[in-house]
């Protein structure tokens, strides 16, 4: 083809995830690489805070905890964030025991991320059970975009870190990466000035190797970690585990096919007699992409995983059985079909047997519709469970020798089927915007009931609240000048819960998630002459419920200087408008200390 | 990256419905420009048969996967062609053409003595990369992929560019301009 014919043909369809116009029917929120390095975050969990469709709350040094559109959980009422799910490669973060997370298990090498994408909204077709409220997907560059050496080193008063990656070309297809890291951050301070000692270490390695060609590829990766966290008035807890994984691509003009397995090891033990566990994943997932015709795409597949689990159980949090295998089984199908030229339907079904609930049906129906090249208006109805876990079905807590809490096998999977309209809009090449409206109709979320005779001893887990939600997530940017872009976010909730007739009503309706109303972001960022820039966020949080907690505001920021080609200096600074503040109740969360860091990072 | 978006996101929603048969993407029609270009400009100087072609790509890896499947069994002026990946500029390796994936041009600056000194074609694809010294950048108007020329950055490699490909381009900007 010359370049006349080539510079006359009509391109259509898009690839790049970089395209202005994101025409996906659902709320996502990408976190770049670049966003990642300029606002000088130095984890996972600072880093997700950049996403103003989630709401990030830290409890202590280690812990952190993330949720999406409310029913964040309320750890004073036993009831942890569990209605979200995360991935890391495609590998599943979350644990089997409670369907939360352990934040302290999510250390990837930030300059390595390629990006985050973070859904707001049920993901569960795709994704599966316990994506009620949202999906991160945090995923890495592939080792062919990170050759070289890389090393960063960071001191602050919190914190101290320091990292090396080598990317290197095994041979004309395959390249690799190998890195470490290891960090220390420090205790957060009680309300006298002492310390909460709550501090961490923790030290990670990893790989990864991707092999290419044309219509192949292979991946594989891995990772192992080890850390201490200090325990008040106690021993040091231990965190340690791994992971292999390996996916397979082959791809043809109009099909794709990835089959992917891997096998994760987590172990957590706490301070002496606080028991523990070790918790060992094994997944194997298939699907392949189709295009049937010009005007459908269709995916199907399926997977299983297998969970096999040892808890030490302590004298007043007993598993029974403390020795387990879960296992996990999905297949689903899902169809897009073009309806017109700027119209898409998407509709899918994943069909779940859970190890508690039996086979579940989690469909969905999106719509997205095109008005013109600048704006774009989506719909969408999907429905999702948050499986019971060990820690619903089995668990037994005792006081002395009273059995306060009993087993119930009887418990239900918590439900949601939510509704979501959504628009995005980009007027011209300096702003954006994206909105969602969501209505979430929640039942069977899980309460706490009384035995049937006084003293009504013991409790047991129910299904006796339901209720629903309605919000809106909405963010823009605007390129104010060519050095300068302001971004927006705000996101509102509106919870309507109520317990259903014969329930104990006991600890209140904000069992279910102790959320603030609203949370806002603002982010600016700048990049000025020889080669500086300054990055900075202010984040609104609304006041939480029960317990209660006042709203506040923080600032996080940071000022970089890229003094060569090769080496990046900066200082950083965390909560920087107050020495300390709280962002949950003091009954579950610990003051939060500023942080300031100066740190170097070289490529060469 | 096109790849990761298809495995993890795209299987859905990422992508719109199947393209029609007669639609490019934009991905291939940017690689086979890439290919293309090599024909309507000269490097000074007599190249070494026995070297390949080399085209290195920085971050884009989809036009990189669209390139290679485009230049297998063929040849750039006589040379077999090599595409070659990199994550930075300084890492591409003396290429005859250079493509910085959308985004990324401003990291082209400290390297353009040296890009220069060795007659690196350099091509972007985002606004103002002619201003970041590129040679060609390639825009996306009105669903047609086209290109802008910088003659003064042509001129400072020592590359002579055909009046064919001036003629098609969108824009040609720059000292040299007859």
């Amino acid at each position: 083809m010359s370049l006349s014919e080539l510079a006359n043909l009509d391109v259509t369809s898009v690839s790049k995830s970089s395209e202005p116009m994101q025409r996906a029917p659902a709320t996502i929120y990408v976190i770049t690489h670049e966003d990642i390095l300029r606002s000088g975050v130095t984890s996972v969990p600072e880093a997700l805070r950049l996403a103003p469709n989630l709401l990030i709350t830290q409890t202590s040094s280690s812990a952190y905890t993330i949720s999406a559109r409310g029913l964040g959980g309320n750890p004073a009422a036993q009831n942890f964030s569990n209605k979200l799910l995360i991935l890391i490669d495609g590998r599943s973060v979350y644990t089997p025991l409670f369907s939360g997370i352990y934040s302290d298990t999510l250390d990837v090498m930030l300059e390595d991320i390629d990006r985050i994408e973070v859904i707001s909204g049920v993901g569960a077709t795709l994704w599966g059970a316990n994506a009620m409220n949202g999906v991160i997907n945090i995923i890495t560059r592939p080792s062919y975009l990170t050759q070289g050496t890389y090393v960063d080193a960071g001191a602050g008063n919190q914190e101290q870190l320091g990292g090396v990656r080598y990317g290197g070309r095994l041979g004309p297809d395959t390249t690799a990466r190998v890195y470490g890291f290891d960090f220390h951050r420090g205790a957060m301070e009680l309300p006298d000035g002492s310390t909460a000692h709550d501090g961490w270490n923790k030290g990670q390695g990893g790989f990864r190797s991707d092999w290419s060609t044309d219509q192949d590829s292979l991946t594989a990766q891995g990772d192992v970690y080890r850390g201490t966290e200090q325990v008040p008035d106690n021993s040091d807890g231990l965190i340690a585990g791994g992971n292999l994984l390996a996916r397979y691509q082959h791809r043809t003009l109009h099909s794709e096919l990835q089959v992917q397995a891997y096998f994760d090891q987590m172990e957590r033990f706490g301070a002496a007699g606080d028991g523990g566990f070790v918790v060992q994943t094994y997944d194997l997932q298939l699907q392949q992409s189709i295009d049937a015709g010009t005007a459908n795409r269709i995916i199907w597949g399926g997977g299983e995983r297998v969970y096999k689990y040892g808890i030490t159980n302590t004298a007043s949090l007993l598993f029974e059985p403390p020795d387990h295998a879960l296992t996990l089984g999905n297949a689903f199908v899902q169809d897009t079909m073009k309806l017109a030229d700027q119209a898409a339907l998407t509709v899918g079904v994943k069909f779940e047997d859970d190890p508690f609930a039996g086979w579940t049906p989690l469909p969905d129906a999106r719509l997205s519709i095109g008005m013109g090249e600048h704006a774009a208006l989506w719909a969408a109805a999907s429905r999702a469970i948050r499986s019971p876990t060990p820690f619903d079905d089995e668990v037994v807590e005792k006081l002395g020798a009273v059995t306060e809490l009993a087993a119930n096998s009887g418990f239900r999977p918590e439900e949601v089927m939510g509704y979501e309209l959504g628009a995005r809009a980009q007027p011209n090449s300096e702003v954006s915007l994206s909105a969602a409206f969501f209505y979430d109709v929640y039942d069977d979320l899980r309460t706490i009931e009384l035995g049937a005779q006084p003293p009504y001893l013991p409790l047991y887990w129910g299904n006796l609240m339901r209720g629903d939600i309605a919000g809106l997530d909405a963010w823009g940017n605007f390129q104010v000048q060519d050095w300068w872009r302001l971004s927006p976010g705000f996101t509102w909730v509106r919870q309507r819960l109520s317990f259903k007739p014969g329930a104990s009503r006991i600890l209140g309706l904000a069992q279910a998630g102790n959320d603030p109303s609203s949370h806002a972001s603002l982010t600016s960022s700048m990049s000025f002459a020889r080669r500086t820039s300054f990055d900075a966020t202010l984040r609104y949080v609304g006041a939480l419920p029960d317990p209660g907690l006042p709203h506040y505001y923080e600032i996080d920021a940071r000022f970089g200087w890229q003094a060569s080609p090769a080496l990046d200096l900066s200082l950083g600074g965390a909560n920087l408008l107050h020495a300390r503040h709280y962002e949950a109740p003091a009954s579950y969360g610990e003051q939060i200390t500023r942080s300031v860091i100066a740190e170097a990072r070289w490529r060469f | 990256m096109g790849i990761l978006c298809v495995q993890l996101l795209a299987v859905t929603w990422c992508l719109d419905p199947a393209p029609a048969a007669a639609d490019y993407s934009q991905d291939a029609v940017k690689a086979a420009y890439l290919f293309r270009f090599a024909g309507y400009v000269d490097w000074p100087g007599g190249a070494d048969p026995t070297k390949p072609f080399v085209i290195a790509v920085v971050d884009s890896p989809a036009v990189a996967r669209e390139l290679r499947r485009l230049v297998q069994g063929h040849q750039i002026n006589n040379r077999f062609v090599a595409v070659l990946e990199a994550n930075r500029v300084s890492d591409a390796d003396r290429p005859a053409i250079l493509f910085v994936g959308g985004g990324h041009a401003e990291l082209l600056r400290p390297a353009l003595p040296a890009l220069a000194a060795e007659s690196t074609l350099v091509v972007t694809e985002e606004d103002g990369g002619l201003d970041e010294g590129a040679t060609l950048n390639l825009l996306t108007l009105d669903h047609r992929v086209r290109f802008e020329v910088s003659l003064t950055s042509a001129h400072r490699a020592h590359l002579k560019i055909s009046a064919e490909l001036l003629s098609v381009a969108v824009r040609v900007t720059g000292a040299g301009r007859s």
